[in-house]
């Protein structure tokens, strides 16, 4: 075997995955974008600054900047009032990350915190992580999720930091790390189709996979109905 | 639950799945395990999900007919049974398909029809979707321009087609009803924008019956436009499905022809035979179910009871439990909908029968196209509402069957999702095998009544006059009787032969071989009495209703060996079918009790109730002179099988 088949199959996955690597042993999915890498703001977010801090999308690019000169300062990325941050994607367990992209135009050295506004002006903190970052190079970070939060669905997400700075951002979105992958499967596919090729991939020192089939429970069944036809609503508005 | 081993290769694997090894009409879910890990999260792959579309077969169903008044299903080797059904009328393709589009919708809910023992759905469809501009049909290039134009899925005919083809597949029989028109720029399901009305903006439904793109019209079948784009969704409709033995019918003319135009019988008449007649110019055997006017609900004219127009196989009716020639309460106008607000004892105990017994003397088929338990808040408004539900769901089930009905199908708007359907799921089934053994046979009899329809005055399109005949129907539990009206006597009773040259005298034809005839003088056309007189059968005549005592009329059925039954409590109903014995406590409160139906069978044979438990078993007589007992609530009823 070539001594460059790991480097090339790193390669193809980043190329057909459709997921990100995130260091050498996961793989990335999203499970619900924040605010995305194209600049499309996921459930009617709008961006601004909170206890002075400053926050803003530049203008004409997919890039929210923000500065925040003391602790307390945040940076806001709100969603519409209608379309909250569902709660039970906000779940603590280890392979859940908060997948953020950032770069300074200096570099950078210093603690981020991010968390959930949810109702009655209540925050929900994540652990803080330390990041390094080199001037004008984008970073991607996978920060751990917050403890879990029930009931409440979030208006709000929000970012500090301990060390005054300007950061850029784009692409936030709370992912999925996990060794192996499915690739998603076409809506309908089985309308025409009489059978369904599933691909998925998986990181080195995976040889082996078992792949299950299942019909869902019925009350999963109704979910699954219940968020299809939402979406043809919100579609065809 | 599927399980599979499979090797990664440069990091990538995949497995294909087929449809058949998957579970149908259902979200299937996939997850990836590394194998031998330790059952660590991150060592399984998130689950993706897909729905399993079911197996198109390309079975369809067998064809139904209609043969002397009755209407079968053949079956293998030229042979044939008869068909009935517990329908329902499915109102996506109006009121949900042309601004969504799911595919996945349609199969579930298939599904769920076939769960409650549906086989036959009505399909209200507006056909602004299936004509969306003068003579444009799904087979023209334009058509799917037109719908996108409008805001429209495309693929709107397409669900249709598919709806027909599994439901077919699912034993599901449907029928075609144009319950819209192109009439409405502003309407939301044809692609306008309700909120636009008014506000002079023009509105983007298809609406080109409209003279203009700002304000509605009623669609007017005066109007020569109109009357030939009805023609054409007919003609199309038959050709586009001719031979296609899925398609139980299609409804002519149209959905509840209320206009005063239309409530004349002369034009309704002119107006249903040409409809028919467009489509048996396609597709001769197609079958033609025609709606009366008014609501649909006439049951006075001789065109919708007893003389259909030409073209016609069949009736479909519309007979709403809660709107039966029954009186108003007291409070009735002080409510939303008055004409709901009807006693609501008399209801359950004779507005379906009272509705059907003037729709003729069994010769054609006919369903209930629309009732149950609609309007029940109005009707039902101290009931939960469930239990109101489910109350006149069953009703209009029962009554109907006993009436001789060949199916009902129910009004829902389907798409209502927070409207609770587990009334469906119980009396579904329950029905659905009674009326599949064929209807209540009403095509022999052995008592007429004969009458004026207007011996007292209709109302609501309702025939009022019946009524004393019902209760006397009921009372006694005398199965099939006949209702023949003085217009039907001269019609069919009145024959004039040549004598001599140039001379021509009355003679008689037959009307029926009845044991006895019960005549209502009140309004009655003079000639009448003069035909009845030649005929030589046993008449009662009575000028006024207090005169048809009970104890006289059983005098007269006694007298000429007329069955009756006056053992079983007057409050119980019972209808009996080719293979059941149906039950129902029409008034009177709950209880047990003895019934006598009158079983016609040969030697020794069982009654099964519904848990299975055998409740009698002896002869037709044992039966009649010693029945059976049972215990039933008020408003509900029992089904026993009757096993030779």
């Amino acid at each position: 075997m070539s001594k460059n088949a790991p480097l090339l199959s790193a390669l193809f996955l980043l190329l057909w995955c459709n997921v990100l690597a995130a260091g050498d042993s996961y793989l990335t999915n999203s499970l619900q974008p924040v605010f995305d890498k194209d600049g499309n703001a996921s459930r009617g977010a709008w961006v601004n600054g909170a206890n002075g801090g400053s926050a803003k999308r530049v203008k004409g690019t997919n890039i929210i900047s923000m500065t925040l000169n003391k602790r307390e300062q945040m940076a806001r990325i709100a969603f519409h009032e209608h379309m909250p941050f569902d709660a039970s994607l906000a779940t603590d367990d280890p392979t859940s990350a908060l997948q953020v992209k950032v770069r300074s135009k200096a570099n950078y050295t210093g603690n981020i915190t991010w968390g959930w506004h949810i109702k009655d002006n209540k925050y929900i903190r994540a652990p803080a992580s330390q990041i390094n970052l080199t001037a004008n190079t984008w970073q991607e970070l996978l920060l751990p999720m917050t403890p879990a939060f029930k009931c409440e669905n979030a208006i709000a997400i929000f970012f500090e930091l301990d060390t005054p700075g300007t950061l850029e951002m784009n692409h936030v979105a709370v992912v999925s790390k996990r060794r192996l992958c499915l690739d998603a499967i076409p809506a309908d596919i089985f309308l025409n189709a009489d059978s369904l090729k599933l691909n998925g991939k998986a990181v080195a020192g995976i040889n082996t996979v078992e792949l299950t089939g299942k019909p869902l429970m019925m009350t999963e069944q109704r979910r699954c109905l219940r968020a299809r036809l939402m979406l043809l609503t919100v579609n065809s508005r | 639950m599927l399980t599979c081993k499979v090797n990664v290769v440069d990091g990538e694997f995949s497995m294909t799945f087929r449809k058949d090894e998957l579970a149908q009409y259902a979200n299937n879910v996939f997850v990836a395990s590394a194998s031998g890990s330790a059952g660590k999260p991150e060592d399984s792959s998130l689950p993706v999900d897909t729905f399993v579309y079911p197996i198109l077969t390309g079975k369809s169903l067998p064809k139904l007919f209609i043969e002397n008044g009755k209407l079968y299903q053949a079956t293998a080797g030229g042979g044939k049974k008869p068909f009935g059904f517990v329908g329902m009328n499915y109102t996506q393709f109006m009121l949900y398909f042309g601004r969504k589009e799911s595919f996945e919708l349609i199969a579930r809910e298939v599904d769920q029809l076939a769960s409650w023992g549906i086989t036959a759905v009505r399909l209200p469809i507006n056909f602004a979707l299936l004509q969306p501009a003068e003579g444009v049909f799904p087979d023209n290039p334009d058509y799917e321009k037109i719908l996108k134009e409008h805001n429209i899925y495309t693929s709107w005919f397409r669900m249709v087609e598919y709806f027909i083809t599994l439901a077919g597949q699912r034993g599901i029989y449907s029928v075609f009803d144009w319950h819209g028109y192109p009439v409405d720029p502003y309407r939301h399901f044809i692609g306008g924008d309700i909120h636009a009305k008014g506000s002079g903006k023009p509105g983007e439904g298809i609406a080109w019956l409209a003279p203009t793109k700002i304000a509605a019209v009623e669609f007017d079948i005066t109007d020569p436009r109109h009357y030939k784009a009805l023609l054409a969704t007919h003609t199309w409709t038959a050709m586009h499905f001719k031979n296609n033995t899925n398609i139980m019918g299609i409804e002519v003319p149209y959905n509840e022809p209320h206009t005063r135009y239309m409530n004349n019988q002369s034009n309704w008449a002119k107006v249903t035979s040409a409809c028919a007649l467009a489509i048996k110019a396609q597709d001769n055997d197609r079958l033609t179910f025609c709606m009366p006017a008014g609501w649909g609900h006439d049951n006075l004219s001789w065109t919708v009871t007893w003389q259909l127009p030409v073209g016609v196989d069949a009736q479909a009716p519309h007979h709403y439990l809660a709107n039966g020639p029954v009186p108003t309460r007291p409070e009735a106008k002080s409510t939303k909908r008055p004409w709901l607000c009807r006693d609501q004892d008399l209801t359950f105990a004779r507005a379906i029968a009272t509705l059907s017994l003037p729709r003729g003397a069994g010769n054609v088929p006919i369903y209930n196209g629309e009732g149950g338990e609609w309007g029940s808040d109005i009707f039902l408004p101290d009931m939960e509402r469930g239990l109101a539900n489910d109350c006149m769901f069953e009703a209009s089930l029962v009554q109907g069957y006993a009436a001789g009905l060949i199916g009902h199908m129910n009004w829902i708007c389907f798409d209502n999702k927070s409207y609770d359907k587990t009334i469906y799921k119980d009396h579904g089934p329950r029905f659905a095998k009674v009326y599949a053994e064929g209807p209540v046979d009403w095509s022999k009899a052995d008592v007429a009544f004969i009458q004026n329809p207007e011996g007292v005055d209709s109302d609501n399109n309702h025939n009022m006059s019946v009524i004393p005949f019902i209760d006397l129907m009921l009372s006694l539990h005398m199965g099939p009787v006949h209702y023949l009206t003085d217009d039907e006597i001269i019609f069919k009773g009145v024959s004039r032969q040549s004598s001599g040259l140039e001379q021509v005298t009355d003679a008689s034809a037959s009307i029926g071989d009845y044991k006895c005839l019960i005549v209502d003088k009140r309004n009655l056309d003079r000639r009448v009495e003069k035909i009845l007189k030649k005929l030589n059968i046993p008449i009662f005549m009575f000028e006024k209703p207090e005169e048809l005592t009970t104890a006289v009329a059983v005098k007269l059925f006694t007298d000429n060996g007329v069955y009756i039954d006056q053992k079983t409590p007057e409050g119980i109903q019972l209808a009996i079918g080719p293979k059941h014995v149906v039950v129902f406590r029409r008034k009177g409160e709950s209880g047990t009790d003895t019934i006598y139906p009158n079983v016609k069978r040969d030697g020794v044979f069982e009654l099964v109730d519904e848990k299975g438990k055998s409740c009698f078993k002896g002869t037709s007589e044992d039966l009649r002179n010693n029945g059976v007992s049972i215990t039933l609530d008020k408003w509900r009823s029992l089904i026993l099988e009757i096993k030779n």
